[in-house]
């Protein structure tokens, strides 16, 4: 079971796929930010809150609200997957992902979920903001898993190293440490996510075996990078007390102190629709603050420092 | 209502709660003089002194209860003054259903709506700055004045007829300014001034706009500037200028009987007053208006009296707009000091005094016409005060007063005084902490400026450094040097995107359907971009001029009709020159003309270049058909462009660059004119709420934007190009060289809740706007409040009658605002 995650784009990659650069992120680590999502991960989390970057390869967005049926699509489609009459209906199955739809639509309706970024094209959007981000801002790599896009980043990190341009990274751990080391090296803060620690449950979770993902928070742990530890806390999936209890004891074995717990949203649930995916919403209320605090406490009785917002 | 002491409170509420009314005393004794006491050997400048003074003399002198600062501007509060020898005679078809308007009603008594239509009226039909204005255009055009006496042996005629049935002819035919003047259009000395939505002159209202010299005020007092005077007068030999002296004199002599009937008025009531507390407030109201004007003031209080009286008495000759107080913070520091540090006041009595003093300025209305209400809605006095930035040697000038006066704004909660905050680089973390606590409270004050921007922009147009850096925003947005400036700052807007209109169909407007512009070419034979723009250029070339022709005419005719000696006495130069401030006697002199809907022309431009000339999916006569046709069956080319052509706003190189591309030919073409005080013209890019007014006339663009829909406000990107979120927003407008912009511009923006509730609202903030000054930005503003409240307030207005937001470089009771205003205002909130 111990084997090493994989790893896409171990070469010096030119390019990667990029779901979105958020500009003024405020959630995203400290001051300002510009949040890159890249594309794709290992892990697939029941709850995940990005769905349309968990695949590798690019998918295809529709967005229903958006569509004036013009009809533009239907034309252009090569496979003749899309028929608009009273509605607009896209058959997934004769989609072949070419998106000559996305090129025609006038409404952006039909998106393809990432784009092709080389590394001088997304240098030059995270310098739009460079004057926003002050002494703590700066850019986040998240995804996806960012860890997973090591050849892209090997070119992207020395450039904004080199800009002074404080760099963080949101990962959740399932990645090969060999690989990502010296670029870990060269980032400011990692905001890493721990989502259970019972091999089992991270095992039904998230469809991977958490061994890559403790080892290396504890790799991070001791290679003195700079951190942040988080949990999202999903109500009925790992929130329950004797889970938060073995959480807090691993973190504590690690040398860690502080977690950032963060509370779980249900917003993405409307971003499965536009995706042609197997994923189900989990139907899961969002949770309120008291609950939070009372999980907090769980962490604070062990010692730590817990930082939660919304 | 924090911080408000029970004086504040009740003197707020009496306020609020006063009906609004129209006060006829000005305009009776007005007419009164010009009609029956006026000399015709004497100089238009004399008359106007004595007719200022003879107002001063008489009209009612009013000391409410409770309040420490005193001086009634009209007979009753929450009233309009009239100014008929400007832009008042307008009311004349409306005036027996101002009681009834949907929003802005006025009260008027029958026996003043009779004086006004049997004596007001006619006299100064033939006479008002627009009259004489046009007659000035027919006797250079005919030699002549046939046509006036023609159109007042009408008027009078008219108004031989019972009142009733005026009354009932006005309420059944619909009278349209607009259609009047379109009526004459054909009629070319009228043309000037008939080109109602392509641009709106203003200076037909007066001219006002401008921050008189209360330091000097402060410093010398009322008889140091006469005797100053005296010398001159007694030195001069030239006619006209000793005419310009005696006239101030004259004028200033009214000023001083003035603060003289106010302290034989205060003490009268303290003789028969019963409650000792208010006796010796009064005592020293009586004692305070017995030293100031007159001398300079001794106290704190004595300081905010004495500008107060010369203020109320600059209204008596100037119209009730805009005239601002300037650095506040600094002029009132000497004495600040000395009361605290003597013991006689205390941050808490001061501050109960500045707010005594707000309450005043709020304590008037303006009366807009009908038509006049869509350009320029919400009852706007646009009084401003401004406080921080650096001093005339460029260090930060921000004092514990920046922080009182930005505090008592902020608690009163009124849309007086608009409050400007002057930034810099170095402007304390501490001052920038209380600004951002003000604005993210809900509060629509202050308004944020860049003095790094500012002050360059100010010495490009010609003014000294250390003049430059003592400059004080005015009215809504405009920045000029205190004391020193005839800036006429709100002479004109110009309808950008009607030029644009014109470009696109060879000189002709489709709403107005008429030729307005030159013939710029047919767009079937336009072969690329430079071919568009270059049409633009010329119609805004040309409509800039037919703006600047008639501002001047209106500029002249103040000048030779209705001088304003009294204004002269504050402001640098026209003792020295002897010059009154219309004929060009300040040491600085613009024009501000304003260009509105700079984002829907870059948007329009950047959209044509995308679909015709890179993207090749239609060509220009197809789009230009679409668009003439308000993408009637084209939603799919509406959508292409709204959603994937460049945009202002969202920080893409091509629509910054069109941006900056449309402030900079419309800059061009104003600075290369001059205006008859000897100064020269200057942009700005505010529009109060002209763009919502500009756009009725305005056909589909090719940004999007639908037949009639309002334009953008001021430099802020349309609503629709908002949504990369507010570093792209910030970026955007950065890029546009505000330079040449130095009559101001407006960027409105919302203040997100994400940013307020976060935990580092501050520092968030203070990135953001620190981000967006160090990029080249001039002048930002926040309204903090969530579109479900506004939409409430706008299903409720009786429950929200006093929420204030920002409209444009104003603030303005929500319930005031026309519908369309306000909707404006949610849309922009639910953006960001």
């Amino acid at each position: 079971m111990n084997q090493k995650p994989e790893t896409r784009n171990q070469k010096p990659a030119a390019t990667a796929l990029i779901c979105d650069i958020q500009r003024f992120s405020i959630h995203d680590g400290p001051g300002i930010r510009t949040t890159v999502f890249f594309k794709g991960c290992n892990l697939r989390c029941l709850w995940c809150q990005n769905p349309e970057a968990m695949k590798f390869e690019n998918e295809l967005v529709f967005s229903e609200e958006r569509c004036i049926l013009c009809g533009e699509c239907q034309s252009a489609c090569p496979n003749g997957a899309i028929i608009i009459n009273d509605h607009p209906h896209i058959n997934r199955e004769s989609c072949k992902g070419q998106f000559a739809c996305t090129l025609v639509c006038p409404s952006k309706a039909l998106e393809p979920a990432a784009k092709q970024y080389s590394v001088t094209e997304l240098v030059t959007e995270l310098l739009k903001d460079v004057d926003y981000y002050g002494p703590e801002g700066g850019v986040t790599l998240s995804g996806g898993e960012p860890m997973l896009k090591t050849g892209f980043l090997t070119k992207l990190l020395p450039v904004l190293k080199e800009k002074k341009i404080h760099v963080a990274v949101e990962t959740c751990g399932y990645f090969d440490w060999e690989k990502a080391e010296p670029l870990l090296k060269m980032v400011n803060l990692v905001l890493f996510d721990i989502k259970a620690v019972t091999p089992e449950l991270h095992q039904r979770l998230t469809g991977k075996d958490n061994t890559p993902i403790k080892n290396n928070l504890v790799n991070v742990i001791r290679a003195g990078i700079s951190r942040q530890i988080r949990m999202p806390v999903v109500p009925g999936m790992n929130d329950s007390e004797e889970e938060l209890e073995a959480v807090a004891l691993f973190l504590k074995d690690a040398g860690e102190s502080s977690v950032h717990l963060l509370p779980y949203h249900r917003m993405w649930e409307s971003k499965l629709k536009k995706l042609h995916d197997t994923i189900k919403p989990l139907g899961i209320a969002s949770l309120g603050e008291e609950e939070l605090i009372k999980k907090a406490e769980t962490f604070g009785r062990k010692g730590f420092e817990v930082i939660f917002q919304a | 209502m924090n911080n408000l002491s029970q004086r504040i409170i009740s003197l707020k509420a009496d306020i609020q709660n006063s009906p609004r009314s129209i006060c006829i005393e000005r305009a009776r004794l007005l007419t009164e003089f010009y009609r029956d006491l006026s000399l015709p050997d004497d100089p238009a400048v004399v008359t106007r002194a004595k007719a200022v003074s003879y107002i001063l003399e008489r009209m009612p002198v009013i000391i409410y209860p409770g309040e420490l600062i005193t001086g009634a501007i009209s007979s009753k509060r929450n009233s309009a003054m009239l100014y008929p020898e400007f832009s008042s005679l307008a009311m004349l078809p409306e005036i027996r259903m101002i009681g009834k308007r949907k929003t802005n009603a006025f009260h008027i008594s029958g026996k003043d709506i009779d004086l006004f239509e049997k004596s007001i009226f006619p006299y100064w039909v033939s006479r008002t700055v627009g009259a004489c204005a046009i007659n000035g255009i027919i006797s250079k055009s005919f030699g002549g004045r046939l046509m006036l006496g023609l159109g007042t042996i009408f008027t009078r005629a008219f108004m031989m007829l019972p009142g009733s049935f005026r009354g009932f002819f006005f309420s059944r035919v619909k009278v349209e300014p607009e259609k009047v003047v379109i009526g004459m259009k054909s009629f070319e000395p009228f043309r000037l001034f008939s080109l109602y939505g392509v641009y709106v002159l203003t200076e037909f209202a007066g001219i006002s706009h401008i921050t008189p010299d209360y330091g000097l005020l402060i410093e010398k007092g009322v008889s140091g500037i006469v005797k100053e005077i005296n010398l001159r007068l007694a030195g001069e030999a030239d006619k006209k200028k000793r005419d310009f002296y005696s006239a101030a004199l004259i004028a200033l002599s009214g000023v001083l009987r003035f603060a003289e009937r106010y302290a034989t008025e205060a003490k009268r009531l303290a003789d028969d007053g019963k409650d000792a507390e208010r006796k010796k407030e009064l005592l020293s109201v009586a004692e305070n208006c017995s030293t100031v004007p007159l001398n300079p003031p001794g106290s704190f209080q004595q300081a905010l009296q004495s500008i107060w009286l010369t203020h109320l008495a600059l209204y008596q000759e100037n119209y009730d707009n805009a005239i601002s107080f300037g650095r506040m913070d600094q002029h009132l520091y000497p004495l600040y000091r000395k009361g605290i540090e003597s013991g006689e006041i205390t941050p808490e009595s001061a501050r109960e005094m500045l707010q005594c003093f707000w309450l005043k300025i709020c304590e008037f209305l303006p009366f807009y016409p009908g038509k006049f209400n869509e350009y320029f809605s919400g009852l706007l006095t646009s009084q401003g005060v401004c406080v921080g930035g650096i001093d005339e040697e460029g260090r930060d000038a921000t004092n514990e007063l920046s922080h009182l006066i930005l505090d008592s704004v902020s608690d009163l909660a009124t849309p007086l005084p608009n409050l400007y905050a002057r930034f810099h680089k170095a402007t304390p973390e501490a001052f920038r902490k209380n600004v951002y606590s003000s604005v993210s409270s809900g509060s629509p004050h202050p308004s944020l400026y860049n003095d790094d921007v500012i002050v360059p922009a100010l010495v490009k147009a010609g003014c000294s450094p250390e003049d430059s850096r003592d400059y004080a925003p005015l009215g809504c947005v405009e920045p000029n040097p205190q004391g020193k400036t005839m800036g006429a700052t709100d002479s004109a807007l110009v309808n950008l995107p009607l030029c644009l209109e014109l470009a696109l169909n060879n000189g002709k407007s489709l709403l107005l359907k008429d030729r307005i512009g030159p013939e710029t070419g047919d767009i079937d034979d336009f072969t690329d971009m430079d071919d568009v723009v270059n049409a633009f250029r010329l119609q805004t070339e040309h409509v800039v001029k037919m703006m600047v022709d008639g501002t001047n005419l209106l500029g002249e005719t103040h000048r030779d009709y209705y001088p304003a000696p009294l204004l002269s006495s504050f402001i640098d130069g026209p003792g020295e020159k002897g010059l009154d401030v219309t004929a060009g006697g300040a040491k600085y002199n613009f024009t501000g003309v304003q260009g509105v809907g700079v984002a829907d022309v870059a948007d329009s431009l950047a959209a044509i270049d995308w679909l015709v000339y890179q993207e090749k999916k239609i060509s220009l006569s197809e789009l230009a058909g679409i668009v003439r046709n308000n993408f009637n069956g084209r939603e799919d080319i509406r959508q292409l462009i709204l959603n994937k052509a460049p945009r202002y706003g969202r920080d893409d190189e091509p629509g910054n660059r069109y941006a900056k591309l449309v402030a900079g030919i419309y800059s061009d073409e104003v600075t290369k004119h001059k205006n008859p005080r000897g100064g020269i013209y200057i942009p700005g890019f505010y529009s109060v709420t002209a763009h919502i007014a500009f756009g009725k006339y305005v056909s589909g663009l090719p940004s999007g934007r639908l037949s009639g829909m309002p334009l953008s406000n001021g430099i802020t990107p349309a609503a629709e190009s908002s949504d990369r979120g507010p570093t792209a927003f910030l970026n955007s407008v950065s890029s546009v060289d505000f330079a040449q912009a130095a009559n101001g511009v407006n960027l409105q923006m919302g203040l997100d809740p994400v940013i307020i509730n976060n935990k580092q609202g501050f520092e968030l903030f203070d990135l953001l706007v620190n981000g967006y000054f160090k990029k080249g930005g001039m002048q930002i503003q926040f309204n903090a409040l969530t579109p479900e409240m506004l939409r409430n307030a706008q299903a409720n207005p009786g429950e929200y009658k006093w929420l204030t937001v920002r409209v444009a470089g104003y603030c303005a009771y929500f319930a005031d605002l026309s519908k369309e205003a306000q909707d404006e205002i949610i849309a922009r909130l639910s953006r960001h």
